[in-house]
């Protein structure tokens, strides 16, 4: 086992590498440069190209990418265009802000999902079911931003129960238990939105997946010896019927920084996904770059996960 | 097998959020227009109290609500970010500013004096002005503010008309160590003298915000962009210093107790990030006091006054435009660019898209500038007139199966558009549906607008819509129509070519006074009108919302914070 994660890690580096290039070529290549977008049209245009030519803009593709490969072995992943500052702190600021919203929100879907999800197929065609098939139907199908205005108009505007946007009560000066208090009141909406849609899939799965296991003769066998209900889901089934489930958490756990843009957005939440989105549309190419290959170790680290738990999950499974 | 997974995940993944970029909306593209937006306004001033109040309440916070994070760069002449201006222009401060009816008026410099020749500029300053540290201004920050931007090494792009001043030129190739034409006569006088006259030398000059030599002197100029800590601490001259900067969410600022005209009544300034879709929520429940709404709708209009909150109209001097691509064939011909404009609705545009908040374009100046001549063709709607010219152009139009053919072949052309502002693309709908009631059919294509502005630019186009203007009260438009500014030199995209307005414009650029320069300009602006290298489609309003018990606030192109040390909150 612990020679396969050291060689599933060290086939990590040649991927990532590949990868590498890849979102390099492409973000490189998109037509546009840093500052056809933010720069006063009256300016000059001798003055912008100069501005380009010190930010390296015009070297051909090999030379841009020797140039990043060789500083960001060393561990210096550039200074942002629009920030004018080390991508490693921008990034550092936003990264605790949405792994707050995003692992939370992760947590409480899963806990409480699952277990209804299998509650539901145990119970299949009762009212429990149909009441949580047709919660999981709507949290499916509402778009995130729509569902994240809904919200804010009912629990925010009409009952002024939660502050509408940001991290924090702007100007209050609160320090300590009061701003750790201040923030909790500010994240309660975003954690709503983002674990209420992610609750649906999660119900869904682990439901049908129950349900499929039901079928299997092993179950048929194992009430055929007489074990009690009980000993049969929780025993037999439910293992054998996690393995769906661990693929799913494992792919929203790959997407866990870049997955609640869109929550982000509407809440005007300071994380990565709206940091990504923005450094896009700017061209700032240290960056789009660093973030997006953040993103991609998380998901290889996420794969990695899915493959171990497994194992872990079904002993059938085995790795050498 | 994993291993291409994974490639292809990332890919996937890049792919879905550079697709989600064309999707949103972001404002930052149409931001910079708005800091260069400008021209006569005859701004309406709701707020302004009826009666002068005995005596005006003290203190209060205000929010400022804005759609992206600054990005912290708060230094004139560094930052190229319009949301780091909407900071620092409350921090910063010129000689000289436009007051609301777009007239200069003394701010630092307490009075000017033009030379005879018309190329000396001598500013007396006013002499009771400290930095935020205390240090006093004098006239040695103004010239160390000039040469700064006109230094070899000096990284951003404010500093082009320090050019015509004399030895500039000696200066940026570092052949001096001073600009000889920026003479400190003594700690509160300074005079700049000219190689030529430069129609908009006092405007140029007097608006430059002036930079504190004490702080700035230490830096090494190729490196000022670097100097993070210096960029988040501002010292200005302003009504408000810099109290917290929070990157990604807030900026707090409070007042100036030590400010030259008086002490604000207000305590502190706060510039928040918020989501547009959610700042009109906020709004009406009082947790924002001010920000900028660009779609006039009525119903939001009536929801605002209802709940007491007063919108000011800010007129635009850009206009929205269907830039056409004259070096093709077919669009060098006069006749067909103009069969365009009369073959679109622009009334239709100001009226249903812009709910009547906007006025029909007809070439670069508004109505109510002074460059704006007298004998203009609006262009109004008139199909059979667009036909007929087409017709004298080669066009053949078949009435029974309303195709419009050329050489032959139906008449198709693509027009290009970016994303973000919504009505231009409401526009972009109504000219397809025009074009096809007299047999053109048009292929819409939105992008995003960075890759759609690269492609103009390289001239990769037939159509394209975008938004362009002249600087503040200032008719030179010499970058987007002079031949010499045909891409890559400039921003000439329609690649138009005209030796009389190239002459008109360039002799514009070296007068002075208004009533010189308006018959050369209004001769430029008729012959456009004439040409139409564009269809020019509408100016329209900006709304600003206001908290209704905000009293004092004059919006204008340009600027949002006119006078804001007499702004108060009503009790």
């Amino acid at each position: 086992m612990y020679k396969y994660i050291i060689r599933r890690l060290l086939l990590m580096i040649p991927v990532l590498i590949g990868v590498s290039i890849i979102i390099f070529s492409l973000i490189h290549m998109a037509p546009g440069d840093p500052y056809s977008a933010m720069i006063d049209p009256n300016t000059p245009t001798e003055e912008i190209e100069n501005m380009l030519r010190n930010i390296g803009y015009y070297d051909s593709l090999p030379v841009k990418y020797t140039k990043w490969i060789s500083r960001a072995l060393t561990g210096d992943l550039g200074f942002s265009i629009r920030y004018q500052e080390p991508v490693v702190n921008i990034i550092g600021r936003r990264i605790g802000n949405t792994l707050l919203l995003s692992v939370l929100s992760l947590t409480l879907s899963v806990v409480i999902a699952v277990p209804l999800g299998v509650i539901s197929a145990t119970k299949q065609y009762s009212k429990f079911d149909y009441i949580a098939t047709i919660f999981a139907f709507i949290g499916m199908s509402l778009p995130a931003f729509f569902f994240a205005l809904l919200m804010i108009k009912f629990l925010a505007f009409d009952l002024k129960l939660f502050p509408i946007s940001g991290m924090q009560t702007i100007g209050s000066g609160y320090t300590g238990i009061r701003l750790v208090l201040d923030v909790m009141h500010h994240m309660m909406l975003p954690v709503i939105v983002l674990s209420l849609l992610q609750m649906a899939s999660f119900m869904r799965y682990s439901r049908s997946s129950v349900l499929e296991v039901f079928k299997q003769d092993y179950i048929r066998t194992a009430r055929a010896k007489g074990l009690s209900e009980r000993l049969v889901i929780y025993r037999h089934a439910l293992r054998n019927a996690l393995i769906p489930v661990i693929t799913l958490l494992s792919s929203s756990l790959g997407f866990i920084l870049s997955g609640a843009i869109l929550t982000e957005t509407v809440f005007s939440w300071p994380g990565m996904g709206t940091l990504i989105y923005q450094s896009i549309l700017n061209r700032d190419y240290p960056l789009v770059i660093a973030s997006t290959m953040l993103l991609s170790i998380c998901v290889l680290f996420a794969n990695l996960l899915a493959d171990i738990l497994y194992a872990v999950a079904d002993p059938r499974i085995k790795y050498n | 097998m994993k291993k291409f997974t994974s490639v292809f995940l990332v890919m996937v993944m890049l792919l879905t959020t550079l697709l989600s970029g064309c999707g949103s909306d972001s404002k930052a593209n149409e931001a910079p227009k708005v800091v260069a937006g400008e021209s006569v306004a005859e701004s309406t001033t709701q707020n302004t109290p009826a009666a002068a109040p005995t005596s005006i309440p003290q203190g209060g916070t205000v929010k400022i609500a804005y759609w992206n994070a600054p990005s912290g760069v708060f230094a004139p002449g560094l930052t190229s970010d319009s949301y780091d201006f909407y900071v620092y222009s409350l921090m910063f401060e010129g000689l000289m500013r436009l007051n609301p009816s777009l007239e200069l008026e003394p701010v630092l410099a307490e009075s000017y004096t033009i030379s005879e020749d018309n190329q000396t500029l001598t500013f007396k300053l006013r002499e009771d002005v400290k930095w935020h540290d205390g240090v006093d201004f004098t006239a040695e920050d103004v010239k160390f503010t000039l040469e700064f931007l006109g230094h070899p090494d000096y990284p951003g792009t404010s500093g082009s008309h320090i050019a015509w001043i004399v030895g500039a030129d000696a200066y940026k190739k570092g052949e001096v160590d001073h600009i000889s034409g920026i003479n400190v006569i003594d700690p509160y006088t300074i005079s700049l003298t000219m190689t030529e006259v430069f129609g908009a030398s006092l405007q140029k000059f007097g608006t430059t915000n002036m930079l504190a030599k004490h702080i700035w002197e230490n830096v090494e100029v190729k490196k000022a962009l670097e100097a993070t800590e210096l960029l988040r601490n501002p010292v200005g001259t302003g009504p408000f210093k810099m109290k917290t900067f929070v990157p990604d969410q807030y900026v707090e600022l409070a007042a100036n107790e030590t400010y030259w005209n008086h002490k604000p009544n207000l305590d502190s300034i706060i510039i928040q990030v918020t989501n547009q879709e959610t700042a009109q929520a906020q709004m009406l429940n009082g947790e924002i006091d001010m920000m900028m709404i660009s779609q006039m709708n009525p119903d939001d209009l009536s929801l605002y006054e209802e709940s007491g909150v007063v919108v000011q109209m800010v007129p635009m001097n850009s206009n929205q435009f269907m830039g056409i691509n004259n070096s093709i064939d077919i669009f060098k011909d006069k006749k067909v660019r103009q069969a365009l404009a009369y073959a679109i609705d622009r009334q239709s545009m100001v009226d249903g898209i812009l709910n009547g908040y906007g006025m029909v374009a007809a070439g670069p100046y508004r109505e109510d500038f002074w460059a704006y001549p007298e004998n203009i063709n609006l262009y109004e709607l008139d199909q059979q007139k667009a036909i007929s010219l087409l017709e004298e152009s080669g066009f053949k139009y078949d009435k029974a199966s309303n195709v419009m053919s050329y050489n032959d072949k139906p008449v198709k052309w693509v027009l290009k558009y970016p994303t973000g502002n919504k009505a231009r693309e409401q526009a972009a709908v109504i000219i397809q549906q025009n074009l096809k009631d007299i047999g053109i059919t048009i292929d819409l294509q939105i992008m995003e607008f960075s890759t759609l502005y690269e492609m103009v630019k390289q001239g990769d186009y037939e159509l394209y819509l975008m938004a362009e203007g002249a600087s503040t009260g200032d008719p030179d438009v010499i970058r987007f129509y002079h031949s010499k500014e045909i891409p890559p030199n400039g921003l000439n995209i329609r690649q138009y070519s005209n030796a009389e307005v190239d002459q008109l414009l360039e002799e514009g650029q070296k007068l002075m006074e208004v009533e010189d320069r308006k018959p050369v300009y209004q001769k430029a602006a008729q012959i456009i009108n004439e040409d139409l290298p564009m269809v020019y489609l509408f100016f329209w309003y900006e709304g600003r919302a206001i908290n209704g018990k905000l009293m004092g606030v004059n919006c204008f192109p340009g600027n949002n914070y006119y006078g804001i040390e007499d702004w108060y909150l009503e009790q």
